[in-house]
This record gives C-alpha cells, sequence and structure tokens, in this order.
C-alpha cells in the first residue's frame, strides 16, 4: 500500500512537472520567442511522450514559424493520443489539404 | 452583379463555377454531359445540357448578356475554338479560354479569348517552384518579366526593418505585404494564433520570425531573394 501511495505521488509529482514546462513554452510563444517555447515543448514531451497537450502546443508553434511538416507531424501525434482533440484535428486536416 | 457563363464542366470548369457561386456571383453552368451538369445543378444559379459547340444551341441561350465566359472544355481543342468564336460573335465582353498546349492557346487568342489560361502548367510550374526551394508557400507569374511570391521571411531577415534590408535598392524586389501568425489565447485557454495581414508595410516595419512576405519583382530579382537565407 505504502509503496502504490509512493508511485501515485511521484508520479503527479511528475505530471506536474510536465504541466509547468508546458505552461513555461506557452508563455514563450505568447511572447514571440518561438525557438524557446519549442525546447520546452521537447522537453516536456521528453518526459512524457504520451502528453498530447504537449505536442498539439509544438505543433501551434511550429506551424506559426512556418514549419509545416513538423507541424502535421506534432498534431498526428496528439491526435494519435488524444482523437478527440478538436484543434489539433483542425489544425492537421488543413495542412494535410495544403 | 456581373454574370458568369462556364463552359465545359470537368474538374477544372466546375470547381471555377462553384468557386464564383460560393461567392454569391450569378453563374450560368453549360456541358453537354447532363450527369456533370446534374452534379452541380442545385449549387449554381442556372444550368443547362447542351452542345456549346452548336452555334445555334449557344445563340438560343442569350448569351450576350454575360459579362464573363470561361470556356474550360480545353481537352477538346475543337470544341474550344468553336465555342470562343461563337462567344465573340454573340458579343460577350469577356473570353477567358482554357488551353491545353501553346498553339491551343495561340489560335484561342487569334479567334476572340481575352485571356488564355493554362491550369495545368502554371500548377505545375507552382509545385515545382514550392518543391525546389521549401519556403515558397505560394508562386504566380504575373506577366512574362515579373512574379509575385509568398516567401518565409529568411533568417537574415529577422528583426530587420524593410528599410534596413535595402531590397529595392539592391534586387528592385519590393514587399506588398506581411502576413504575421500572431500568439493570441482562444476563450477555452488554448494557445493559438490568428493571421493577420500588413498591406504595403511602411519602411520602419519590421519582419518578425512568423512572417510570409508577399513579394513582387522580376524574375532574376525573386531569384536573388530566394537565395537569401
Amino acid at each position: 500500500m505504502e509503496i502504490d501511495d509512493k508511485k501515485e505521488s511521484i508520479q503527479t509529482k511528475k505530471q506536474n512537472e510536465v504541466e509547468t514546462i508546458i505552461e513555461v513554452g506557452k508563455f514563450y510563444f505568447l511572447n514571440q520567442k518561438f525557438d524557446e517555447a519549442i525546447a520546452e515543448y521537447r522537453k516536456a514531451i521528453d518526459l512524457d511522450a504520451r502528453n498530447a497537450d504537449a505536442y498539439y502546443n509544438l505543433g501551434i508553434t511550429l506551424e506559426a514559424i512556418s514549419d509545416q511538416d513538423g507541424a502535421r507531424d506534432a498534431f498526428e501525434k496528439a491526435l494519435e493520443l488524444e482523437p478527440e482533440n478538436k484543434g489539433a484535428r483542425e489544425h492537421y486536416d488543413r495542412l494535410v489539404e495544403e | 452583379m456581373r454574370q458568369f457563363a462556364v463552359i465545359g464542366l470537368g474538374q477544372f470548369g466546375s470547381s471555377v463555377a462553384l468557386s464564383l457561386a460560393q461567392k454569391g456571383c450569378e453563374v450560368l453552368a453549360i456541358d453537354r454531359d447532363q450527369d456533370r451538369v446534374d452534379e452541380i445543378a442545385d449549387q449554381v444559379s442556372q444550368s443547362v445540357t447542351v452542345d456549346a459547340a452548336d452555334e445555334k444551341a449557344l445563340h438560343s441561350l442569350g448569351m450576350k448578356d454575360i459579362d464573363v465566359a470561361i470556356v474550360s472544355t480545353g481537352e477538346d481543342i475543337e470544341a474550344s475554338i468553336s465555342i470562343v468564336l461563337i462567344l465573340k460573335e454573340i458579343g460577350v465582353k469577356e473570353i477567358i479560354a482554357k488551353a491545353v498546349t501553346q498553339i491551343h492557346g495561340a489560335i484561342l487568342k487569334k479567334v476572340g479569348a481575352d485571356r488564355v489560361i493554362f491550369p495545368e502548367r502554371d500548377m505545375g510550374e507552382r509545385i515545382a517552384e514550392s518543391l525546389a526551394s521549401p519556403n515558397v508557400m505560394d508562386y504566380s507569374e504575373i506577366s512574362e518579366t515579373h512574379s509575385i511570391v509568398e516567401l518565409v521571411a529568411p533568417k537574415k531577415f529577422w528583426g530587420k526593418s524593410i528599410s534596413d534590408l535595402k531590397l529595392e535598392e539592391d534586387t528592385k524586389v519590393s514587399i506588398a505585404a506581411i502576413k504575421r501568425k500572431v500568439p493570441v489565447v482562444t476563450p477555452e485557454g488554448e494557445t493559438e494564433f490568428k493571421e493577420e495581414i500588413n498591406i504595403r508595410p511602411r519602411p520602419e516595419d519590421k519582419i518578425n520570425r512568423s512572417d510570409t512576405l508577399i513579394m513582387i519583382g522580376s524574375f532574376e530579382g525573386i531569384q536573388k531573394v530566394r537565395g537569401i537565407q
């Protein structure tokens, strides 16, 4: 029981850390510091490769700097992890159409 | 409101007819194939199944009130030439015709087409341009010597003002507009970007990392700019 609690606490801590990193990424993005935002989102993905939000935000940032291929791959990954992600779906469909 | 007629509802013709109709224009769509007409009938103002190369049939449609006729029976070369001739006789104000070869295009001009277009050739050129340099988002020739290009802002331009770039002096290429993706937060709290366009930017306007530039210039000038990293 104690081990389970410990595991859960580590998991929650990691989750919080990833969310904080994504928030930092968003801050950079909103300040048009695109390279810094990309570095943060990649850091979040390194910690949690199943985080659809990190991939979505990475996609938005890459698309903003016209890296269409990179953005498409990121949205595709976000959709793979979270098929109902509406934003990722809209961006992905538009990029595929282009 | 200007009235359009689209003659020949293949892939190109039907897409022209539908796009015009979606923009609220009056469109008369014509083809000799009933199925093609049926496919777009409820999306355009009027549609008719008729062989447009038949002079009497075309006269009977009251085409003289049409402002612009688009002849897109390109593959049937003989038919497209006849149709342009008949439309000219009827007195249609502007005739745009689709050609498949240079000679076909030259004949269409001779018999009265005001403008000849080569959609496949033009699309091929555009795709080649964007493949040859991935930072070219769009490209089209506006004359025999000049083109307009949409280019992702090269790294060398970031943070600089248009006057700092000295583009016009060095290459005679001018920046007609800047498209910028501006980061925003949606009401749901998601990050997004919206596209803003700055038409005829001022010399002191600065280029951003997230900009694409719409530039006009000679082929040589544009080529020089595309070489800038």
